[in-house]
This record gives structure tokens, C-alpha cells and sequence, in this order.
């Protein structure tokens, strides 16, 4: 009696576990590395991942506030400028790791590139392009801390991350790196992309780069040879690099499509910041013209007049306020008289007098 | 408009198959039990929002016409299991119990996944021995137990074994281009945590069942503990998974007592436990520490031991200043440079707090912290439960309470460092140091975005020690004389109090959570309770 029910309880647990729940379980909402890696297209994913860390804030998504560090203008790194920081402070610390997030997706991609299935060419031109992106991310690391330590395709993160405790490799070691990854670059690079992949690195970006690493390093002679192949095309390979005629344009999304740029971060508008970059929230004013109320821009880069003297005047000649109003340079009095303006309930009620001469002047 | 929907199902199956008899004149009580199981839950969510209504009376998604977002996420965690278990008696006397379990889990990989867990336990009755009968008119029973064995726990993230890839796009030619990177790393070793506890204890009753007891000495060894190691940060920006990576030992004693008793109509019982506990890291990385904050983890010591800085006194008068410029004055020389001292923490001012130099080395550094008390949990806990009934009334409570534990506390509202958004407590306000202050501060200055002050010191150390009445319930049953006729079998009205009374020295708002959080809940209720 006792027996048979054993019996059927064993029967009754194998009908209950042929359907057996899979303990091979893979994240559904991300790709992991098992699924990765096989079709040009995933190159392609894996590439546009390298190009993305450029737009992080504390790679080079906020750069254009760097100048808040300068004379001209202020505004963001508070800490830099009274001299507080440390290396832990978030924009120091930050901006290392970040950069070097660049670097570790660059050198992922080095390290799966030959799995995916496309011609040996196509390899050759992901890796070219993978190393400008890595020269490119190490350039801006050198320019920020000087020595860094050096990870490349043979550290693999993933097995690694915690005992990545290289030193810091000398200037010129990681200056080597990255010249011999542009030099690949350079070699192996399409001068230019088609429509659809405009805003990829070029040939020339790469010889540009290579350029500006040399002059940054003083090596005079091998900057110019890097940029008077970009300029003078000698060889012909049609770069067709020259300068924009409407310099105002610049400042508009024509901007980075145009003649005169060789490399640049590429943005889309629209709400949000996901696919541009933050300029008019981070740039913009409070307040909007004389209507009262606040602006939408947070101003954390404000430009200061220092820089707008910098100008020249239209025929070229060097701007002085002194010509355009006498004694301006040394009486506090005569500068407030020009700039005062009084403002009630939100409304500007009383102009300066030399108002139509100051706009006469910036223009 | 916001639509949020989650499914979380689990799924159970369970085989066991159990067989019980006795042998040798009924002597050897056999009984033996074996099974299989499996589980898997799956967490599936679904959200969309939609914004601007057309009008405040719709209510579905269907009446928004604004920008919408949608999001959808599904986890799936399984595991199966394998267990047995031989329970042996001899006489009633002497008991054996040996258990097997094996447990693969869906959060391993293949070669890691399998944990087999053994244990055993042995019980002497010793009350039933014939040697014990002269003891028999005072002692009730009388136990001896012994056990040893393993747990597992596979307390990681679904899918931290594995590496995984997100979104991360890019813009070509004016359109999104979409990009991939790796955001997640694995760690493709992760395997179970296991948990072996060695424990020895003793049961009694005595004195016609009037006091019980029990004593428990324990040795708990945990290996291969899942923890979050800080990596070093040019692994760049993405996730780093949990490691097993050290070996904790807590040993400890557990005793409690009951009495209970009666006298004429009055009943009552008194109980209390206690239980010390020390906690070690036995292996972790070598003489390297990992410090979290004001915390760190490192070999021989508790876990999460405070490593902060000492202080040696808050600069509030002229001598304090003096000193202050004795200490820059004799600062080591290097390279024929004399040394600025506070080059790291700032010169401390009036109103600061000046550190210990504790290595000694004339300069005041993050190289002063030191290892100060027994790590984050409390090492002796203790409660006391009070009964008392008389006729119809019974009155109950219980008390409850921790002692050896010394935290930081310290968090944007309980700091001298003021932050945009943030209130300071009162008792910071109040107690701070400012010009004209009449007589001694009892905190720091304020200092806007200047963290010089809130640094993590023994100045901000607490006993966060404390003793609670959780709970006080008086009732009164009214007689069933009375109620019986109308029906009812039993009225109780009753009244309590919960975590109304705590006796602490500890400034936070409650001992029981950490810094400034939502405290555990005062309550009093009174209620009836009816039976029919």
C-alpha cells in the first residue's frame, strides 16, 4: 500500500518535471556579449557606441563651457577657478573616467572586430576608425592630466576591471600610441563617407589630429607635413577642405557639414538632450529680451566683455573703447554712464544714452 | 496620463516522496525523505505615458495627444533543486538528522551554476536516560544538540553573469544612428555564496515546567560572500557586477530564559534573550583595504569598520589659533620647502575642527584615518517580554534593545555643511560656532559647499545604542457570564502602545534606521475583540 503510493507520486513528478524551466537565462532587454558581435551592422552599433562617449558632458558634451576656466569667460568649473578641486571632485573625476569609457569601448570593438562577418577591407577600415576614436579619446586625456596610464586592445575589461592599476605612462609613450593609431587611421580611412554616414572620422580628420598632436608636442616639421596634406592635397585625393564663406554660418547646423570642418561631434535638434548637445540650456539666458520671467537657459557659461573687445573693428583695425568713447578705459564713472540702465517691474524703463552708439559700436 | 502594468509570476514544483518506519522492536525510528524541485519567476512590466489631455474629463492614454514614451522590461530568474534527508532515532533518546541539498541556479553560468549544501544535526535527550531518574521530580527535560552545516545564497542580479550591451546612440547625417556598448560587466565566475554554521545548544525545562531555557554557542563561517568591490576607474563607466570575494566568521552566544508561574489568580511570565555577536572578515584582499566611505573592509577586522579621522579639538580661541600656527610653523621641510600641513584639509579657522595627526608625520592627510569600533552591526542585543493576568485582565510587553554599535551620522541635513536644497538639523543650527557665540560650541561653523568640517571624524561618531518598549497591551476580556446571553462567546477591549518609549543618546530621528530616513512608526491603538 505504502509502496504503490510511492509509485505514483514518482510518476506523477516526472509527468510534472519533463517540462523542465531553462536555467540558460539572457537579459531581454540588452544584447549580451554572446548574441554580439556577428553582423557588419553590429560593427556599425558597436562603432556609433565609441562616437556616443564624445557627447557625455564630461567628455565633450559641455567642452564649449571650458572656456569658464579662462579670462574669457565664466561660469561652471567654480571649484577649478577658486582652486579647490581634488582628483576627487566630480568634474575631475569624472572626465578621467568617462575618456577613458571611450578608450574601453574602442578597444572592445578592436578586440571582437575580426568575429563579425564582413571583408577583411571593412575590418581594416572599423579598426582604422576605432583607432582614430582611441587616439583621439587618449589626446584628450593627455591634455587633461598629462601622463596616463595606457590600456589597449589587450586588456580585456571584462575579465580585468579590477586590476586595471597600470601607472602612468610617460608624455611621449602615450604620445606614441596615439600617433601610430592615427597613422593606421590615416592609412586607413575613407576620405570621405557617403550621405548616410556623413560625420563619420575621415582620412583627413586623421591627418589633422596627427597634425595637431605634433604641434601640440613642438615637432613643428611633422605638423606641417599633416596639415599641408589636408590643405594642398598634393596627392589629390579630393579633401576639398576649405574655409567657409559666411563665418556667421558657423554657428548654425549648416555648420557641421561645411567645407570647413574636418571632424565634429554630430547632433540632431529637438527636445532634449539625448541626440544634441545642451547649448542653449547651458548657454542661454534667464531671462528672454524685456518680457519679464525666466528664460529657459540655466547661463552656466556667460562670455565676459573681455572677450567681445578681442573683436576687431569691421576694417580690421584693433578695437579700443577709447576711440569710440574718450576716457572710457579709465573712468569707472564714464563706464557706468555708457552701461546703466534702469529696469522696472521687469521692463526696462530708461535706455543708456549712448544706446544707438553702442549698437553702432558691436556691429 | 500614466498606464503602468506588472506581472510577476511564480511557478512552483515540488516532488517528494517520504517513507517512515521502525525497526528493531521499535527501538530505530527510520525516516527517510527525498525530492526534487524547480522555480521560476517572471517579472514582466509594461508602462506608457502620454501627455496633454484633450480635456481634464478623459482618463484613458486613447485622450492624450501629447509626446508619449513607452517602456516594457521582463526578468526571468529559475532554479532547481535536488534534497534529501535521513532522519535516525534510537529510544527516543538519541537523534540524527543528515541532509543533502544541491541547487543550480539561472544566475550562474553552466560550470558555476550547481551548489551542493550537506548538513547534520544530533540531539541527546539525556532526560530519558535511566541515570537521569533521581533528577526527574525537578527537571522536566533536558537536551544537548549539535549541528553542522551549509547554506547557500545566489543573492546577485539576474543576469550579472553575463555581459550585457545597451543602447547607446549616435547621430549621422541628421538621424539617429543606433549604437551598442557594453554598459554591463560580467563576472563570468560568480558561483554561490555558502554559509556553514557550527552549533552547539542546550534545552531545559525544570521546576514543574515553570522555567525553560536554551543556550546556543554558534560559529557561522561565510565563503565566498557576493559583494560590490569599488574597480579602479579606467574600466571606464559601466557596471561592475558583484564578486565572491571574502570570507566572514561570526561567532556568538544566544541564551533565553522563561519563567512563568502563578499565584492564586494572578499569572504571569518573565522572559528575556540576549545574544552577543562577533563578526570578522577572515579573508579578503591581502592587507588591502576597500573603504567606502567611512567605512572599510579589510582582513581581521568586523565589517564595515569605521575608518575615520580623530579630532583633536574645534578651534575657539586665540590659544587654539596659536597652536594651529605652531603646527604650520613646525611642518616638515622637503626639498628645502617647508611643507604647508593643511594643504589637503584647508587651515583650519575659527569654528573648525582640527584632526588628529595620528601617523605622526606633521601633516594633516587622509592618511590619519584609523580603524575605530566594531563595524556596522550591533555586537549584543537583548529583549525582555513581560506577562501578567489577573481574572479578566492581561497585560503584556516587550522590550527590545541593542548595545555596541558606533555609526557616523552624518548626511546632508545632520552636517555643518550647508547645500542648495538641503535643511540643517536644529540641533546643528543652534549648537554651531559663530562670531560672538557666548561661551563653547558644540558644532562646527557653516560653510556653504565647504566640506572641511563634515569630513568623517569621531566628531560625528554616535552610540547608536538603545532600548525600546516596542510594545505595551493591557486588554480586558469581559466575563462570559455576561456575554453569553447575548450570543457572543468572548469580548476583549484592549488597549496599546507600539515603539512609544525609546531611551537613546543617539541624535538621529530613530536608532533603528539610519540617518535622516523615515523613522519606524509611533502607534497606539485600542481595539475589541469579538468572538461568536
Amino acid at each position: 500500500m505504502k509502496f504503490n503510493r510511492l509509485i505514483i507520486i514518482y510518476i506523477l513528478s516526472i509527468v510534472g518535471l519533463t517540462s523542465c524551466f531553462d536555467l540558460e537565462q539572457f537579459p531581454h532587454d540588452k544584447v549580451s556579449t554572446e548574441t554580439f558581435w556577428k553582423t557588419e551592422s553590429h560593427a556599425k552599433q558597436g562603432m556609433m557606441g565609441i562616437y556616443n562617449i564624445m557627447k557625455d558632458e564630461n567628455v565633450f558634451g559641455a567642452y564649449y563651457l571650458q572656456d569658464g576656466m579662462s579670462d574669457i569667460a565664466h561660469g561652471h568649473f567654480e571649484s577649478q577657478v577658486k582652486g579647490t578641486y581634488s582628483d576627487r571632485t566630480g568634474q575631475v573625476k569624472d572626465k578621467w573616467q568617462r575618456t577613458y569609457e571611450g578608450v574601453a569601448r574602442t578597444n572592445i570593438l578592436l578586440q571582437n572586430v575580426d568575429r563579425v562577418d564582413m571583408p577583411e577591407e571593412t575590418k581594416d577600415m572599423y579598426k582604422a576608425e576605432a583607432r582614430f576614436m582611441r587616439a583621439f579619446y587618449y589626446f584628450h586625456l593627455m591634455d587633461f592630466f598629462g601622463e596616463v596610464p595606457i590600456y589597449d586592445e589587450t586588456t580585456i575589461v571584462a575579465d580585468d576591471f579590477m586590476n586595471m592599476k597600470k601607472p602612468r605612462s610617460s608624455v611621449e609613450d602615450v604620445r606614441a600610441l596615439v600617433l601610430d593609431d592615427l597613422l593606421f587611421a590615416s592609412q586607413n580611412l575613407p576620405v570621405k563617407w557617403d550621405n548616410a554616414n556623413t560625420g563619420r572620422a575621415t582620412k583627413g580628420a586623421a591627418y589633422a589630429l596627427s597634425g595637431k598632436v605634433k604641434l601640440y608636442a613642438k615637432d613643428y616639421s611633422g605638423a606641417i607635413k599633416d596639415f599641408e596634406e589636408i590643405v594642398s592635397d598634393a596627392s589629390g585625393k579630393g579633401y576639398g577642405y576649405k574655409l567657409y564663406p559666411e563665418y556667421a554660418d558657423l554657428f548654425t547646423p549648416v555648420a557641421h557639414s561645411s567645407s570647413e570642418m574636418i571632424f565634429s561631434i554630430q547632433n540632431k535638434g529637438g527636445i532634449g538632450t539625448s541626440y544634441g548637445m545642451a547649448f542653449a540650456l547651458r548657454l542661454g539666458n534667464r531671462a528672454v529680451g524685456d518680457v519679464s520671467g525666466a528664460g529657459g537657459g540655466w547661463n552656466n557659461g556667460v562670455p565676459i566683455s573681455t572677450l567681445v573687445d578681442m573683436y576687431e573693428n569691421k576694417d580690421g583695425s584693433v578695437f579700443n573703447w577709447d576711440d569710440n568713447i574718450p576716457g572710457y578705459n579709465e573712468s569707472g564713472d564714464i563706464r557706468k554712464e555708457t552701461f546703466l540702465a534702469t529696469l522696472e517691474k521687469g521692463i526696462v524703463s530708461k535706455y543708456p544714452d549712448r544706446k544707438d552708439q553702442l549698437i553702432e559700436i558691436q556691429d | 496620463m500614466y498606464n503602468y502594468n506588472r506581472k510577476i509570476e511564480r511557478y512552483f514544483m515540488d516532488a517528494v516522496a517520504r517513507y517512515e518506519t521502525r525497526f528493531f522492536d521499535n527501538r530505530l525510528d527510520f525516516n527517510i525523505m527525498g525530492g526534487i524541485s524547480q522555480e521560476q519567476r517572471k517579472d514582466r512590466s509594461f508602462s506608457a505615458q502620454k501627455y496633454d489631455l484633450l480635456d481634464p474629463s478623459l482618463d484613458v492614454i486613447g485622450g492624450a495627444i501629447g509626446e508619449s514614451t513607452t517602456t516594457g522590461g521582463n526578468s526571468i530568474w529559475a532554479m532547481r533543486s535536488v534534497f534529501g534527508r535521513l532522519n535516525l532515532g534510537w529510544d527516543d533518546k538519541y537523534l540524527l538528522e543528515l541532509n543533502l541539498r544541491g541547487d543550480a541556479s539561472s544566475r550562474f553560468l553552466k560550470d558555476k551554476r550547481w551548489g551542493y549544501f550537506p548538513s547534520a544535526s544530533a540531539a541527546w535527550r539525556i532526560d530519558q536516560e535511566e541515570f537521569m531518574d533521581g533528577t526527574r521530580s525537578w527537571l522536566d527535560a533536558l537536551k544537548l544538540r549539535a549541528s553542522y552545516g551549509g547554506l547557500g545564497n545566489n543573492d546577485v542580479g539576474n543576469y550579472d553573469a553575463r555581459s550585457t550591451y545597451a543602447q547607446s546612440n549616435y547621430v549621422l547625417n541628421d538621424l539617429v544612428e543606433m549604437g551598442l556598448a557594453q554598459t554591463g560587466l560580467a563576472n563570468t565566475a560568480l558561483t554561490w555564496e555558502t554559509t556553514y554554521i557550527a552549533n552547539l545548544g542546550l534545552d531545559f525545562t525544570t521546576l514543574n515546567s515553570r522555567l525553560s531555557g536554551t543556550l546556543d554557542v554558534f560559529n557561522k563561517e561565510t565563503k565566498d560572500i557576493l559583494i560590490s568591490l569599488p574597480a579602479p576607474l579606467v574600466h571606464g563607466n559601466s557596471s561592475i557586477p558583484k564578486q565572491n570575494s571574502a570570507i566572514v566568521v561570526n561567532n556568538g552566544v544566544e541564551v533565553s530564559l522563561n519563567w512563568n508561574d502563578k499565584i492564586g489568580d494572578f499569572r504571569y511570565s518573565i522572559g528575556g534573550n540576549f545574544t552577543y555577536i562577533q563578526n570578522k572578515v577572515k579573508k579578503f584582499k591581502g592587507d588591502e583595504m576597500a573603504i567606502n566611505g567611512a567605512t572599510m573592509l579589510v582582513e581581521g577586522m568586523p565589517i564595515n569598520t569605521n575608518y575615520i579621522l580623530l579630532v583633536d579639538r574645534m578651534i575657539q580661541s586665540q590659544e587654539d589659533l596659536d597652536y594651529v600656527q605652531k603646527l604650520v610653523d613646525n611642518a616638515p621641510v622637503v626639498d628645502g620647502k617647508k611643507v604647508n600641513p593643511f594643504s589637503s584639509y584647508k587651515r583650519p579657522e575659527m569654528g573648525d575642527l582640527l584632526y588628529k595627526d595620528t601617523d605622526g608625520n606633521g601633516i594633516f592627510n587622509d592618511d590619519d584615518r584609523v580603524a575605530v569600533g566594531h563595524g556596522d552591526a550591533p555586537r549584543f542585543m537583548y529583549g525582555i517580554n513581560l506577562g501578567a493576568g489577573w481574572k479578566g485582565f492581561d497585560f503584556s510587553t516587550l522590550i527590545q534593545g541593542v548595545a555596541g554599535l558606533n555609526v557616523i551620522y552624518k548626511d546632508s541635513h545632520f552636517s555643518p555643511t550647508v547645500t542648495y536644497g538641503n535643511n540643517i538639523n536644529k540641533t546643528i543650527a543652534e549648537g554651531r560656532w559663530h562670531e560672538g557665540i557666548q561661551g563653547k560650541a558644540k558644532y562646527p561653523r557653516l560653510l556653504n559647499g565647504d566640506g572641511r568640517n563634515s569630513r568623517n571624524s569621531d566628531w560625528w561618531l554616535q552610540d547608536k545604542s538603545f532600548l525600546k518598549i516596542k510594545n505595551i497591551q493591557l486588554g480586558y476580556t469581559i466575563p462570559k457570564s455576561a456575554v453569553n446571553s447575548i450570543g457572543i462567546e468572548r469580548i476583549r477591549v484592549y488597549g496599546s502602545l507600539e515603539n512609544f518609549f525609546t531611551f537613546t543618546s543617539y541624535k538621529g530621528i530613530d536608532p533603528e534606521v539610519n540617518n535622516t530616513a523615515y523613522p519606524t512608526m509611533r502607534q497606539a491603538s485600542i481595539g475589541v475583540n469579538v468572538s461568536f
